[in-house]
């Protein structure tokens, strides 16, 4: 199994001040990273440095010689000018092929037939002329990660996936997210959803305040003392 | 009838109508082309400050008594498109305070330099023309006619190279980011076309009614039509109907050109809202 | 409100005649006494197009001959360019077009409509009348302006400051200070 990325000791800063330290991990190829922690524990920025948009502050991040910006697919998270946006389906996957293009302007045939065979893939094939705004929350999900499919289909990061979608929906997705997974996509996903954290994910990266409280395969977690305390506090809020 | 044909030749007869109808046409595609990503990436209040802040630079190259006011205009213009732009993409000052103080201190300080240094004595109709852009459109002498088709021609030939790129950078700034693609340089590249835009709109529906010329034909195709390449060339459309509809009538009926087109265009849109009731009725 | 920035415009091309004087060969001083209000076209005049007579003559669009056939024949009248039955919007913009190109004019008959103001020129210590049209918006006025035949005597052989008025008669050229200023010969200006 290749090596996707590896961190040793990163401390991660917004602005000069540091956000998040003490980072070790490690992701392999075809691994299910599934990334845990409460609303300002720095996944946001963490998500940065993954994606190359934002450097350590400190600390060592190790990826693959022949690994460049960009190769990693990414879900971001909806935003406000996407919900009503005039756009077909075909255009928005299309358009993860343009890291592709360089300068040139228009797409060629093997990107437009990338963009096909995405789409049939994750079954969306006959919404392509369909607009965006128009489909279902999961729908849109799909959308997007074909788009980031054609960008990248080694390596997949997904930022809160399942946010606003109806319990049919977010297992739907998740079924297809560890589909993909199983064809020998890497998902890297950022989640605060414990359950399916641990029912999908081949690995857990827990960030508690400012600092890494766990990595390790998901039995480990699972049997750790954070993980345990995690368990309680997401079953008791679901009661 | 055929009084009105005879009107309408004698009027075509001169040259100044036929470069108000070009350059008019012009303009009101390239705004049109730029006004659904600016809608759509919530810029429009960069063409609105943009627009105020090109009346302050009108003002300076007045007192300045430059022969051509371009030379001033556009630079001041480009150069607060880019600031603006870093100003809104800035999390430290609020974006959308500085924006407003921008233009409306542009607009004030315009119009002071005006009253302070008159290059002529007719003040409010050197306010009147550049706010409302009322005749500035039929004064245009053939080298602004040139101007404008070249600006015009780099504009267009800028969007449809950038097509897909400004596509993608106005649907999903993030993932584009995160894909290795400098975002930041498509958007600079659409503050400069927009500035351009916004220079020459000057002329043909003054500073204060830009922002309708961009906005209006829009939102028109995005009530109506469902995808990128639809909502643009249907706004292309709507815009160049509205522009030719209202210099024709300005002209036939002595209308303010500026304001005629906005209203068309204001017109066009309100159809288009009871048309997409209708059509959203029919598929449900 | 518009006729007294009408008004004030007008001091103003005082002022501007009264540099002309003090630099008669300025090559930028206006070369044509319509006198125009606005100040985009007053830029225009001063500093844009210096007309002298040599280049005057070279630059005939071939529309011209055009222009006035139509004019005549459209508008059913025995002028070439009869201003008074046009809409605001295209008399200002042929105004404009009379003060930018003058030499498409020179010749043709015109009959237009506006008030009627009057300046003087201190340093010459000529009296200058004018018909004044203001623009669709209001907001800016145009003076062009004209000679009555046998020139008469202020003020009682002119209509009132501010008066409607009527001028008919030739667009027409003189000299003054080694400048060119178009104006209209008029045949007769009534009050409407």
């Amino acid at each position: 199994m290749g090596n996707v990325l590896h961190c040793q000791d990163i401390v991660l800063g917004w602005e000069g001040s540091a956000v998040v330290s003490g980072l070790n991990f490690n992701i392999s190829e075809g691994d299910y990273l599934c990334i845990l922690g409460e609303n300002g524990s720095g996944k946001s920025t963490l998500i940065k440095a993954l994606l190359g948009l934002n450097k350590p502050m400190s600390g060592m991040m190790i990826k693959p010689a022949d690994m460049k910006a960009g190769d990693i697919g990414y879900l971001p998270q909806q935003t406000a000018v996407q919900r009503d946006f005039p756009a077909s389906v075909r255009e928005i996957v299309l358009s993860g092929c343009l890291p592709k293009c360089g300068l040139r302007p228009f797409y060629n045939k093997a990107e437009k037939e990338l963009a096909r065979s995405t789409m049939e893939r994750l079954g969306i094939a006959e919404l392509s002329k369909r607009c965006y705004r128009e489909l279902s929350g999961g729908q849109q999900q799909r959308v997007l990660i074909a788009r980031a499919l054609c960008a990248a289909q080694k390596v997949l990061l997904l930022d809160e996936p399942v946010t606003g979608l109806d319990p049919k929906a977010q297992l739907d997705l998740y079924d297809l997210i560890a589909e993909l997974n199983k064809s020998g996509v890497t998902i890297i996903m950022v989640s605060h959803d414990f359950a399916a954290a641990v029912k999908y994910a081949s690995h857990i990266l827990h960030i508690g305040a400012r600092h890494q409280l766990f990595f390790g395969t998901t039995a480990d977690y699972l049997s750790s003392d954070v993980g345990k305390l995690f368990e309680e506090k997401a079953v008791s809020e679901n009661e | 009838m055929s009084d009105f044909a005879a009107k309408l030749q004698l009027y075509f007869s001169y040259p100044f109508v036929w470069y108000a109808l070009i350059v008019g046409l012009l303009i009101a595609l390239c705004s049109s082309l730029l006004g659904v990503t600016l809608v759509l990436k919530r810029f429009s209040y960069i063409g609105d400050g943009l627009s105020h802040v090109a009346f302050g630079a009108m003002a300076i190259a007045g007192i300045l008594g430059l022969t051509n006011n371009m030379y001033i205009v556009l630079p001041i213009t480009l150069i607060s498109a880019v600031l603006l732009l870093r100003t809104g993409q800035n999390s430290k000052i609020n974006g959308d305070a500085a924006i407003a103080m921008i233009s409306v201190g542009a607009l004030a300080v315009g119009y002071m330099l005006m009253n302070l240094f008159p290059s002529s004595a007719n003040i409010s109709g050197d306010v009147c023309t550049t706010l409302f852009g009322s005749t500035s459109i039929l004064t245009l002498k053939p080298a602004d006619v040139i101007i404008c088709i070249i600006m015009s021609v780099i504009v267009i030939a800028v969007f449809l190279l950038f097509y897909h790129k400004i596509f993608a950078v106005t649907f999903d700034e993030n993932f584009i980011k995160a894909a290795g693609v400098k975002a930041e340089g498509y958007n600079l590249l659409i503050a400069i076309i927009t500035a351009l835009i916004i220079v020459l709109a000057m002329n043909l529906v003054g500073s204060l009614l830009i922002s309708a010329l961009i906005i209006f034909p829009a939102l028109s195709a995005m009530r109506v039509f469902r995808s990128f390449k639809r909502v643009i060339v249907c706004s292309a459309v709507i815009s160049v109907f509205c522009a030719g509809t209202g210099i024709f009538t300005s002209i036939m009926a002595g209308t303010p050109v500026g304001s005629t087109i906005v209203v068309t265009d204001i017109a066009v849109f309100f159809i288009f809202c009871i048309a997409s009731l209708f059509t959203r009725g029919k598929a449900k | 409100m518009k006729r007294t920035s009408g008004f004030a415009a007008l001091l103003m091309s005082a002022a501007v005649l009264g540099s002309c004087a003090q630099q008669p060969k300025a090559p930028d001083s206006p070369d044509a006494l319509i006198s125009n209000i606005m100040s985009e076209a007053a830029a225009a005049q001063t500093t844009k197009s210096p007309q002298t007579s040599e280049t005057s003559q070279t630059t005939q669009p071939p529309q011209t001959a055009a222009a006035s056939e139509q004019a005549s024949a459209g508008a059913g009248s025995e002028v070439d360019l009869d201003l008074t039955v046009m809409n605001s919007t295209m008399i200002y913009s042929i105004i404009y077009d009379i003060m930018v190109n003058p030499d498409n004019y020179y010749g043709k008959s015109l009959m237009v409509d506006g008030y009627f103001d009057t300046m003087t020129d201190d340093a010459l210590g000529t009296r200058y009348f004018f018909v004044v049209v203001p623009d669709a918006t209001a907001c800016c006025v145009q003076g062009l302006e004209f000679i009555l035949p046998g020139k008469g005597t202020y003020p009682d052989d002119y209509p009132a400051v501010q008066a409607d008025i009527r001028v008919r008669g030739v667009l027409d050229r003189y000299e003054e200070q080694g400048q060119y200023y178009s104006y209209i010969k008029a045949d007769s200006v009534t009050t409407l």
